[in-house]
């Protein structure tokens, strides 16, 4: 049972993710990977800043451009398809360069300058990014969800009654009652079954079990799919009442083991002993 | 309810309700169950369903795998075989002996009486179902009753016997074959009440209904434009070819 839950002031992702003290559902994936990772990640003294990869910048930036467009300019900047060909050193270094080379220094110069702090995104990545989100204001499900009112990425807290584990959630968006949460996800595969494969894949059932119990009065999760290619089609899924089961089953099994852990302070990896294997449960035939 | 035969175990029992470790035990053998591939495939990867199954059988007082093996799932209401519930009538129903038929007409003057003796009074029951009323009720739509119509009627007609003579041994559950019989109407429109998702489809619903009719609509006056213009043309003079003749 949740406790002592807090609504948090409006920050940035990195905000969030800077929160150490608290569990997020990333952090039970990786614990869920070992303890031992999630130790590397989130306890080492000597833990290295989180890299974002290209899937995630890309990822985020879907995230703005479809939920907060009007905060995307602050976070992203995007090359301009007009934008001169960058210039080389050689060309920076010319005695006498040409009119058109001292126009393209002066254009990356002044595109550095606002860049500062700024993630870039190259103008075929925008205009990606800008079919997928058409792609789901054309999905009338996904437009009717997203025209709701409701809150874009508000950060919740609360204290885990069974362990004393701090917690965290953030959803993409939720209805202004809470009773709706909505989580988009950029995929490869929107089908029924190839969503069904992310489920397990990425354990989104226990980011909704997870953000349920995190916001007071939430009853249904959505997972917004859209496909990262073309044709970017899209489909909205509620997860079922036994997807929520497994994912409660799993989040409570992952923060039980952590909460264990850190009392002995251990944080193994795998087993140290010879274990058997068996083929996946799919493939038992 | 010693004999080893008996499809009766234990006298109905609630306290995996209130229990948390006869529930979590219920629940593990639910879950132990879903992954038998000797459940009936309804059951099979559905811990749930089978926790429910359970809860019927521990209810009912019947051995577990038989109640999994009877038990189906229909319109979405779990139901019993007729057979399954014919065979707790004779076991544990007021009958002196079991349900016996006996048959009369062919086709469609098909009647099935089914008959038991009450054990305390010796007063021979019987409840007969034809096929008459099963045309009138509708029920002829499963297509049961057209290849094994006499076998229909003997586990509708025991089966209402059953209703009226010992309720109390089916505890309000239908029989699957009754289930079938009736068909529920579409409930296309039915909502949860308070479900968010349930509410925000019945609007993609409602929206989808006006894109239809709207086409409809378009379509309709396309046709009265089409029959209008056909209309038009046949009053106009035929032309004919001198008409069109440049050389003429």
């Amino acid at each position: 049972m949740p406790i002592e839950r807090e609504t948090l002031a409006p920050m940035s992702n990195e905000q969030y993710h800077a929160l150490d003290d608290y569990v997020s559902k990333s952090d039970l994936d990786t614990f869920d990977k070992s303890p031992r990772h999630y130790f590397l990640k989130r306890l080492s003294p000597d833990r290295l800043p989180q890299e974002q990869t290209k899937a995630m910048i890309i990822g985020s930036a879907f995230h703005s451009l479809l939920l907060e467009p009007n905060g995307f300019s602050s976070e992203f900047l995007t090359v301009e398809p007009s934008a001169p060909k960058k210039p080389t050193l050689i060309q920076r270094n010319a005695k006498k360069p040409s009119a058109a080379t001292l126009e393209a220094i002066a254009y990356w110069d002044e595109f550095e300058k606002q860049g500062k702090n700024k993630t870039i995104i190259s103008s075929d990545d925008f205009n990606t990014l800008s079919e997928m989100v058409e792609s789901v204001h054309n999905h009338r499900a996904a437009n009717l969800i997203l025209n709701q009112e409701g809150v874009v990425e508000q950060s919740y807290t609360w204290t885990d009654e069974e362990t004393g584990e701090r917690c965290k959630c953030r959803p993409d968006f939720h209805t202004k009652n809470k009773k709706l949460i909505v989580d988009v996800k950029t995929t490869e595969d929107a089908s029924p079954r190839g969503f069904q494969n992310s489920l397990a894949k990425f354990r989104y059932h226990v980011q909704a079990a997870w953000y349920l119990r995190g916001l007071e009065g939430a009853e249904e999760f959505v997972f917004i799919a859209v496909e990262k290619k073309p044709p970017y089609l899209v489909a909205v899924y509620q997860a079922s009442a036994a997807v929520i089961a497994a994912g409660v089953r799993a989040a409570d099994s992952n923060l039980l083991n952590l909460s264990e852990c850190r009392k002995k302070n251990h944080w193994p990896g795998y087993s140290e002993a010879i274990e058997t294997i068996d083929l996946p449960k799919w493939c038992n035939d | 309810m010693t004999d080893s035969n008996s499809i009766t175990t234990t006298e109905g029992d609630n306290s995996f309700l209130t229990n948390t470790n006869a529930f979590e035990h219920t629940w593990r053998v639910a879950t132990a169950f879903s992954k038998s591939k000797m459940v009936p495939e309804t059951f099979q990867s559905k811990p749930e369903d089978c926790m429910v199954a359970l809860m019927m059988a521990q209810q009912l007082g019947v051995n577990p795998l038989l109640a999994l093996q009877n038990i189906q799932i229909i319109h979405g209401r779990p139901g019993f075989s007729a057979s399954f519930a014919i065979g707790l009538a004779n076991e544990r129903g007021p009958f002196n002996g079991p349900i016996t038929w006996t048959v009369k007409g062919k086709g469609d003057s098909l009647a099935v009486t089914a008959k038991a003796t009450i054990k305390a009074t010796g007063e021979i029951v019987g409840n007969t179902v034809s096929m008459e009323i099963a045309k009138a009720e509708g029920w002829t739509k499963n297509p049961k009753y057209k290849t094994m119509p006499e076998q229909m009627l003997r586990y509708r007609s025991a089966v209402w016997l059953i209703r009226s003579h010992c309720p109390e041994v089916l505890m309000g559950f239908p029989s699957s074959d009754e289930m079938v019989d009736i068909q529920p109407m579409k409930r296309v429109n039915e909502v949860e009440t308070g479900s968010t998702v349930a509410s925000l489809n019945s609007e993609l619903m409602e929206g989808a209904k006006k894109v239809e009719e709207a086409i409809k609509l378009d379509k309709k006056n396309k046709e009265v434009l089409e029959a209008d213009l056909k209309i038009v043309r046949e009053e106009e003079p035929p032309e004919t070819q001198e008409d069109f003749d440049p050389f003429a």
